[in-house]
């Protein structure tokens, strides 16, 4: 009896913000334990600054040109060196990340909520209305990415606008099926059907009871997904059917300085320099954030 | 004395072979440390062929390393290892690894505490038998397969031909514990090491479970090593008894002494702990196993023992009391 | 437009496909065996380099290196390895290289994880208690289940090859299905983009299939009961 008595009473319960932050919190905490993790934030957050402050930092401006100096290496002027319409290269690399950086964002960002908005509705109707988005769903599936965004292209005509809705068209499949999996699991779940019983509105439930549950793995993977957005953009610049030229991208710089390899390869090497590195990053980050999450190997050396 | 009262033990063993001269498990000493903590410090034990050791202890006393260690898959340069470990004549401590493994799966067996896990899920169960058999025995083909028949009916499964295709998750825990003990008994092994053997099992299971193992270890003649953490099972099944706690042996004799009679004061909380029918209360032993990294110097148990004093600094030396030998200042 | 114009995709990335797998699997395993060696490290450095590297910046790097100022491969040209073996291989060797880089390193990923995973399994130690040799245990007991999340893997990743497939087609100037699509694209010649999209989308499909029958070979858990 003494015992029971002894026993300290449980906590009280706090409101969902206050636990998200607390997870988000004790996250914190781990992931700063995490080499891989920190490692990759730093590089994307370097990128991040590089993009914001680009207009203080680059020398010239992008599209800049100066013909005299076309085709320099690099040099104090010039530290990355020049194109063959004489713009400087270190200019064009650091708007190019802003570029990179917003196109990367945004579709994903689009494609989330699309593919959310998608996926919550088949997980939670069920019956036909499931049936017929997942084979829509299945339809946009079948289609590699780059195919499929290639082929919006072509609809849509170039430009940074078009790039970033056929990106996000491109990635609603698979947020959608990720999700409906997600809510499927969750709809199982008792804590559910206990909130029906008691009442609760439907909408409330999807509000306050489904969606918290989904968000979290969904949006580890919209972090992942990031970095095949902007590989997917540069890609699709580099075949000339992204941004227009002279936008500064990497994707088009590395293009455009193809033809010169033998000649000036800086042209190409340093846009792609920047690329990969900030490629490396982000699956660094991506990595090492799953890598945290994940109960089982969190804590394990890479 | 000693000499006298073990030779009135073997004559009261109904049908009990005489055990050999030469012990079949002989630990001396032994020490293993992972980095600086000794998980296992100078542990002492012998095993005859034909008789049973259980070795009974808390989870992570040490047990199952004990085991592994025994069987030589815990080596340098994960661990570092001290003292002397001889199976039957040979030395596992130096012995190399080819030597060690030719006498894995022939001269000793070991059985694991979670059949489904320790049964790959990739093969099936002819497949499981044929290994040892194949890489031990030579035998291929029809002669395997007839082998692997009569193994699996030794182990009272009905139907063994038919079971043979089998896949682990194809059948039920007892069945697949039984299917282990077959493999581990395949080459029939001179020396058996049990971990946990029915932890993982129903309790209707448990005893067929235990019989069946002990009967086939008396009819190969071999030496046993339970793993045990259950008083009650080893009192059933094991003709000596060693306590192990936090990598020291606390005491060490005939199953019966040790077990009724504690002298140990760890063993006399292991046995007021257990419940008896009908009790009131619980009686644990107060305080938790100290971290690994933590131990103190001398006797392990010292921080929790209701005798311990001054002297306890102090590794024991052990006292013998008839047949049983305890570490212990006060006991 | 002639189908011909496809035959050159397959076979630039079957070799891309043996050369990863050959390459990308004993060094995971190698990896994994000995975690924490330098070994690991310098696989997991190749395992993140190939994954982030877009392949056709990698194409052109190589070209550079390799075509330029070494002078030891073409940058460009396609000769089929079926008519000219040394030569239509002499030619795949940069592309193969470009494309296999990024697939080295998912394998390489995937294998190292999956055999950790196994690697702590209690079959593992039982099969060593048995008296197996170290290497059959890794490589007959282990890598039999590390075989199931591989497979998945390796075959559906058949979409990032495509993507990457394309790229190095444009870099390297390989008459392939990529190169196809992509001019059509360019020339907004919408019948020639359809057909190219429904081509690639079969192939996804009819290999998402095949990998999928695989499954209950590879793990018989998977395996209706009552055989």
């Amino acid at each position: 009896m003494d015992a029971e008595l002894a026993r300290p009473a449980p906590p009280p319960a706090l409101p969902p913000i206050a636990r998200l932050a607390r997870t988000l919190a004790g996250a914190g905490r781990r992931l700063r334990r995490q080499h891989k993790a920190m490692a990759g934030g730093a590089i994307v957050l370097l990128f991040v600054l590089a993009a914001v402050f680009a207009p203080w930092l680059a020398p010239y401006g992008p599209t800049q040109q100066n013909f005299a100096d076309a085709m320099q290496g690099p040099s104090w002027a010039h530290p990355m060196g020049t194109d063959s319409f004489g713009q400087d290269i270190l200019a064009r690399t650091l708007y190019g990340a802003r570029s990179a950086l917003w196109i990367g964002f945004a579709s994903v960002a689009l494609g989330l909520v699309a593919g959310v908005a998608v996926g919550l509705l088949a997980g939670l109707r069920g019956g036909r209305v499931e049936w017929a988005l997942m084979r829509v769903v299945d339809g946009l599936l079948a289609f590699p990415e780059l195919i499929m965004a290639m082929a919006f292209m072509a609809v849509l005509g170039l430009g940074m606008g078009n790039v970033i809705l056929a990106l996000a068209l491109s990635f609603v499949g698979p947020f959608a099926r990720t999700v409906r999996a997600d809510v499927l699991q969750v709809k199982a779940r008792p804590f559910i059907e206990a909130a029906r019983l008691m009442g609760v509105p439907e909408r409330e439930v999807i509000l306050r009871h489904v969606l918290p549950n989904v968000a979290a793995p969904i949006l580890v993977q919209a972090g992942m997904r990031i970095s095949i957005a902007i590989l997917l953009a540069s890609g699709l610049s580099f075949l000339g059917l992204g941004v227009v030229p002279p936008t500064p991208d990497w994707g088009l710089m590395i293009a455009e300085g193809r033809g010169f390899v033998a000649m000036a390869p800086w042209m190409s090497g340093m846009p792609g320099l920047a690329l990969a590195t900030l490629l490396v990053g982000l699956n660094l980050l991506a990595e090492g954030l799953s890598d945290t999450l994940d109960p089982r190997t969190g804590g394990t050396h890479a | 004395m000693n000499a006298v009262l073990n030779t009135l033990e073997q004559a009261a063993e109904a049908g009990a072979r005489a055990p050999s001269p030469a012990p079949m498990l002989r630990v001396e000493n032994l020490t293993l440390r992972r980095g600086r903590t000794a998980v296992l410090d100078r542990v002492s034990l012998t095993l005859h062929a034909g008789r049973t050791l259980a070795l009974i202890g808390e989870s992570g006393a040490g047990k199952s390393t004990l085991a592994y260690a025994v069987m030589g898959l815990v080596r340098p340069p994960e661990v570092a290892l001290e003292g002397g470990l001889h199976v039957g004549d040979t030395d596992v401590v130096t012995a190399p690894e080819q030597v060690l493994r030719r006498l894995r799966g022939t001269r000793m067996g070991m059985i694991f505490q979670d059949a489904a896990a320790a049964l790959n899920p990739c093969f099936t169960v002819l497949q499981h038998l044929a290994e040892p058999l194949r890489r031990h025995r030579g035998l291929r083909g029809a002669a395997c397969r007839d082998r692997a028949v009569a193994l699996l009916a030794s182990v009272g499964i009905s139907d063994p031909a038919g079971r043979l295709c089998a896949f682990p998750h194809e059948l039920s825990g007892g069945m697949q514990q039984r299917v282990m003990i077959a493999i581990a008994l395949a080459c029939e092994p001179q020396l058996l090491i049990a971990d946990e053997p029915t932890s993982a099992l129903d309790v209707t299971i448990q005893e067929q479970i235990m019989a069946l193992l002990l009967e086939r270890v008396r009819a190969l003649g071999a030496a046993a090593l339970f793993v045990l953490h259950d008083l009650a099972l080893a009192s059933q099944v094991a003709d000596r008894v060693a306590v192990l706690y936090a990598g020291q042996i606390m005491e060490e004799g005939p199953a019966h002494e040790v077990l009724n009679a504690p002298r140990h004061p760890y063993t006399r909380g292991l046995r007021a702990s257990a419940v008896a029918f009908g009790a009131e209360r619980l009686q644990p032993i107060p305080g938790v196993v100290p971290p690994l990294a933590a131990m103190p110097a001398g006797c392990r148990f010292a921080p929790r023992c209701p005798r311990s004093s001054v002297l306890c600094a102090q590794r024991p030396q052990t006292v013998s009391f008839g047949d049983v030998q305890v570490a212990c200042w006060h006991p | 437009m002639s189908t011909a114009g496809t035959v050159p995709t397959p076979n630039h990335r079957i070799s891309t496909g043996t050369t990863a797998t050959a390459v990308g699997v004993p060094l995971s395993v190698l990896a994994a065996v000995r975690r924490n060696s330098w070994i690991d490290l310098a696989a997991s450095a190749i395992a993140i380099g190939g994954n982030a590297f877009p392949s056709f910046y990698l194409g052109v790097v190589l070209i550079w290196v390799f075509s330029v100022s070494f002078q030891w491969f073409p940058s460009m040209g396609y000769v089929s390895p079926w008519s000219d073996p040394l030569t239509g291989l002499w030619h795949l060797a940069l592309p193969a290289l470009t494309l296999g880089a990024w697939y080295v390193g998912l394998i390489a990923t995937v294998t190292r994880a999956s055999l950790l995973e196994v690697l702590s399994q209690p079959y593992m130690a039982a099969a060593r208690a048995r008296g197996e040799p170290g290497w059959r245990v890794v490589w007959v007991h282990g890598m039999r289940n590390v075989a199931m999340p591989l497979v998945t893997v390796i075959g559906l990743q058949l979409g990032g090859m495509l993507r990457g497939a394309v790229m190095t087609e444009v870099v390297f100037t390989l008459p392939g299905l990529g190169m196809m699509i992509t001019s059509a694209v360019q020339t907004r010649e919408y019948l020639v983009v359809q057909a190219g999209i429904m081509i690639t989308a079969l192939l996804f499909i009819t290999v998402n299939f095949a990998v999928d029958r695989t499954y209950t070979l590879l793990d018989p858990r998977l395996r209706k009961h009552g055989r």
